[in-house]
C-alpha cells in the first residue's frame, strides 16, 4: 500500500508528459484530444515566430561564414516545427487534460518579487524585505495575517544581518 | 597517468581541502545544505541558486567547495526527510520512503538512517577516488578536442539527457532548443551584433543565468506547491534511537552499498543520469536481486542502502563531465558552471593544468565534506526532525525572499529581479503544459557553446557539415547520439522506459 502511495508521488511530482497517461484527466471529447500538447505547442509556435520576426534584422550569413541571424533563424524554425508537431498530435492522441492556473499564488508570490525590485533601491533592505515576505506570504491558503506580519519583521530583520552586516554584501539596509 | 600522479594530486588537494578555511567552508556549505535538504518542496537546484549569493565574495576555491557542501548536504538531508516523514525531502529519495520510512515505523529508524548515512559515505569515497582516477585522461583527451569534436560532445550531452531523463521525449527536445534560443540573447561574441536587446542594456550580457535558474525551479516550484493544499506531515513522535546498529544489520546492508555505489557511479557519469535516476534504478536492481522480493515496500534495509549508495555516487561521479569537459550533465551541474563563471573561472578541460589547486582541492573536499556529514548529521538528527515542524506557509516567503535578494545583489540590478519573476510565471506555465525546465537550463547553459563551436567548425571546413563525421571522434560521439535516439524513439523500449520510472 505504502508502495502505491509512492508511486503517485513520484508520478505527481513531475510534470506529465504527452505519452505519459493522466489518470486523473477526465476524458477529452471532441476534436481536440489532448489539450496540454495543443496550448505547449501553440506556446512553442509563438515563441517561434517572435523568435523569427525579431531575429529578421540580423544578418544571416552562409554557413561558411555565419552571420549572427544563422542560428536564431535555424532554431527558430526548429521550434516552430516542434509546435507544429506537438500541435498535430494534440488532434490525433489523448492527452492530458489543461491543469488549471491559481491567480492567487501567481499575483502574490510574482507581485512580491516585483514590489522587492521596486523598492530595494528607495527603500533600502529592510523595508524592501518585509513587504516582499508579507506579501508573498498572503498568498497561502492557510495564511495567518498576524504570523505573516511577524513572519515578514523577523525575516527583514535576519536578512539585514545576514546579507549587508555578516556577508558584506552591498545593500543598504535603511532608506 | 600513473598511480604516482593520483596520489601527488590527490595530496595536492588534500592540502587545500585540509586548510582550516576550506574545512570551515565545506562544513558550513554540508550543514546549509543539510538544513534546507531536510525541508520538503526545496530541491538542491532552488537550494544551490539561494545560497549563490553567499559565495561572492569568497575566493574560487572556498565558494565551490562550499557549493558542493550544499549540493551533497542536501542529498543527505533528503534521505533523513523521507525516512522519519514519508516525503521525499529532494527527488533523489523518494524511492526512500518505500522501505525507509516503513523502517522507520518498526521502530528502526536508526537502522534506516545509519544505513543511509554509511551508505553515503562508502559511495562518497568511491565517487572521489573515481574522478581523481578518471579526471586527468578525461581531460587530456579532451583537449585534443577540436571544434566539430565538442560541438559533436555537446549534441551527444542534450540528446543524453534526454534519453535518460523522464516524461515527455519530443516536449524535452523542444525545450532544449528553447534553452538554446534563450542562450542566444545578448551580445554575438562573433560579430559583436545585438541579438533579441531590445535596446535593454542589461541584456547585452544575456539573460542573468542566476534569474533564469531562480525563476524557473525556485520561484515556479513554490507555486506550484501553493497550488495544492498543504500536505500533512506527520513527524516520527517517538525518539530515533540505535544510530550505531548491530554488525548484523550492515552485513546485510553491505553488498546493496555496493551494488548501489557502481551502479551510482556509472549513471552518474551519464548525461541527465544523475542522483535521481541512479537511486531508482538501484531499487529497482535489489528488488530484482533479492531472494524474497515481498519484503521490498516493508521495510528491507536493501531497499535504503542501495538508492541512498547509488544516489550519493551519481551525485560525486556527475562532477566529472562537469569538471574535465566543461560540460554540465544535470541542473545542479549546470548552476555549478554558472558559479564558476561567476567566480571567472572557463570551466573545461584547462581548469585541471591551470587551476590544478581549485580542481584538487574541491575533489578532496568531497570526500571531506561526506566524512563530515557522516559525523556532523547522525547525532544532529534531532534538530533536523524539529525543523521538519515547520510549515510551508512561514517557509516559502523565506525561499522567495532568499532568492529576491541573490538576484539582486549578483549585479545590483533591479531589472533581474522583474527577469526572475517572468521566468517564474514562464516556468510554472512550462509545468502546465507537461514540459521539465531541467532541458530548458541545459540548453541555455551549452547554446553559446554549441553555436560557438559550430561556427568554427564550419569555418575550418570551409562551410562544408561533412566535417562532423570525418573526424572519427565527432562521428563516433554523433554515432552514440544518433543511436541513443533511436532507442528512445522504439515504441517498445520506450515503454520499458517508462515502467522503469514509475518503479
Amino acid at each position: 500500500m505504502t508502495e502505491t502511495r509512492g508511486h503517485d508521488r513520484a508520478a505527481s511530482g513531475h510534470p506529465v508528459g504527452n505519452d505519459s497517461p493522466a489518470p486523473a484527466s477526465p476524458p477529452a471529447t471532441g476534436l481536440v484530444k489532448g489539450p496540454t500538447d495543443l496550448a505547449a505547442g501553440l506556446f512553442l509556435l509563438v515563441c517561434a515566430v517572435l523568435g523569427w520576426w525579431f531575429g529578421q534584422p540580423l544578418k544571416v550569413g552562409t554557413a561558411y561564414r555565419m552571420g549572427p541571424g544563422y542560428v536564431p533563424i535555424l532554431l527558430s524554425w526548429v521550434m516552430g516545427g516542434f509546435g507544429v508537431l506537438l500541435c498535430t498530435l494534440a488532434f490525433l492522441h489523448r492527452g492530458a487534460a489543461l491543469e488549471k492556473w491559481r491567480a492567487k499564488p501567481i499575483v502574490l508570490v510574482l507581485g512580491s518579487l516585483l514590489v522587492f525590485a521596486f523598492t530595494i533601491e528607495r527603500t533600502g533592505l529592510l523595508i524592501a524585505s518585509t513587504l516582499a515576505v508579507a506579501m508573498a506570504g498572503l498568498a497561502s491558503p492557510q495564511q495567518r495575517l498576524r504570523q505573516t506580519v511577524l513572519l515578514a519583521v523577523c525575516l527583514a530583520a535576519f536578512a539585514c544581518v545576514l546579507f549587508p552586516l555578516a556577508l558584506q554584501l552591498p545593500l543598504r539596509i535603511f532608506p | 597517468m600513473s598511480d604516482f600522479d593520483i596520489f601527488s594530486n590527490l595530496a595536492l588537494g588534500f592540502g587545500v581541502a585540509l586548510s582550516w578555511q576550506s574545512l570551515l567552508y565545506c562544513l558550513i556549505g554540508a550543514l546549509l545544505g543539510t538544513l534546507i535538504g531536510v525541508l520538503p518542496g526545496i530541491g538542491p537546484v532552488t537550494t544551490i541558486a539561494m545560497l549563490l549569493p553567499i559565495t561572492f565574495k569568497l575566493p574560487p576555491t572556498s565558494a565551490l567547495i562550499m557549493l558542493a557542501g550544499i549540493y551533497y548536504g542536501c542529498q543527505y538531508g533528503g534521505s533523513t526527510t523521507a525516512i522519519l516523514v514519508n516525503l521525499p525531502g529532494e527527488a533523489s529519495s523518494i524511492v526512500t520512503t518505500l522501505d525507509g520510512h516503513q523502517m522507520a515505523r518498526q521502530g528502526r529508524a536508526g537502522d534506516a538512517l545509519a544505513v543511509a548515512a554509511l551508505g553515503s559515505f562508502v559511495a562518497g569515497c568511491f565517487g572521489t577516488l573515481l574522478i581523481a582516477a578518471a579526471g586527468p585522461p578525461l581531460a587530456g583527451m579532451a583537449q585534443q578536442f577540436g571544434p566539430a569534436e565538442y560541438f559533436s560532445l555537446m549534441v551527444l550531452g542534450l540528446v543524453a539527457s534526454v534519453v535518460m531523463a523522464h516524461g515527455s521525449v519530443l516536449k524535452s527536445f523542444a525545450m532544449i532548443f528553447f534553452g538554446l534560443m534563450l542562450g542566444l540573447i545578448g551580445t554575438d561574441v562573433d560579430t559583436g551584433a545585438m541579438r533579441y536587446t531590445f535596446g535593454i542594456g542589461e541584456l547585452s550580457d544575456g539573460i542573468s543565468f542566476v534569474a533564469l535558474a531562480m525563476g524557473l525551479f525556485g520561484i515556479a516550484e513554490i507555486l506550484r506547491n501553493l497550488d495544492g493544499p498543504e500536505s500533512d506531515r506527520s513527524v516520527l513522535g517517538s525518539k530515533v534511537t540505535g544510530l550505531w546498529p548491530k554488525a548484523s544489520v550492515l552485513r546485510e546492508a553491505l553488498p546493496a552499498v555496493l551494488r548501489g555505489t557502481g551502479l551510482g557511479s556509472v549513471l552518474g557519469l551519464l548525461p541527465g543520469g544523475g542522483a535521481v535516476l541512479a537511486s531508482f534504478a538501484a531499487y529497482t536492481v535489489e528488488k530484482k536481486l533479492a531472494k524474497d522480493p515481498s519484503r521490498f515496500g516493508k521495510g528491507a534495509i536493501e531497499g535504503v542502502a542501495g538508492p541512498e549508495s547509488a544516489n550519493n555516487a551519481a551525485a560525486q561521479t556527475s562532477f566529472i563531465p562537469m569538471l574535465t569537459l566543461g560540460i554540465p550533465s544535470n541542473a545542479v551541474m549546470a548552476l555549478m558552471v554558472g558559479a564558476m563563471i561567476i567566480q571567472g573561472i572557463e570551466p573545461g578541460p584547462e581548469v585541471m593544468t591551470k587551476r590544478p589547486d581549485l580542481f584538487w582541492g574541491m575533489v578532496a573536499s568531497m570526500w571531506v565534506g561526506n566524512l563530515m556529514l557522516v559525523i556532523i548529521n547522525l547525532p544532529m538528527i534531532g534538530m533536523w526532525v524539529s525543523l521538519l515542524r515547520v510549515p510551508y506557509r512561514l517557509m516559502y516567503p523565506a525561499i522567495v525572499l532568499f532568492c529576491c535578494i541573490g538576484v539582486y545583489t549578483l549585479n545590483n540590478s533591479t531589472l533581474e529581479v522583474v527577469m526572475a519573476a517572468a521566468f517564474g510565471l514562464m516556468g510554472y506555465g512550462l509545468m502546465k503544459f507537461g514540459f521539465e525546465p531541467t532541458p530548458l537550463l541545459l540548453g541555455f547553459v551549452l547554446g553559446p557553446l554549441m553555436e560557438e563551436n559550430l561556427r568554427r567548425a564550419m569555418r575550418y571546413a570551409q562551410g562544408d557539415p561533412i566535417v562532423f563525421v570525418e573526424r572519427p571522434l565527432s562521428a563516433v560521439l554523433l554515432a552514440i547520439a544518433v543511436i541513443l535516439l533511436i532507442i528512445v524513439l522504439l515504441p517498445a523500449i520506450r515503454k520499458k522506459r517508462e515502467d522503469v520510472f514509475v518503479e
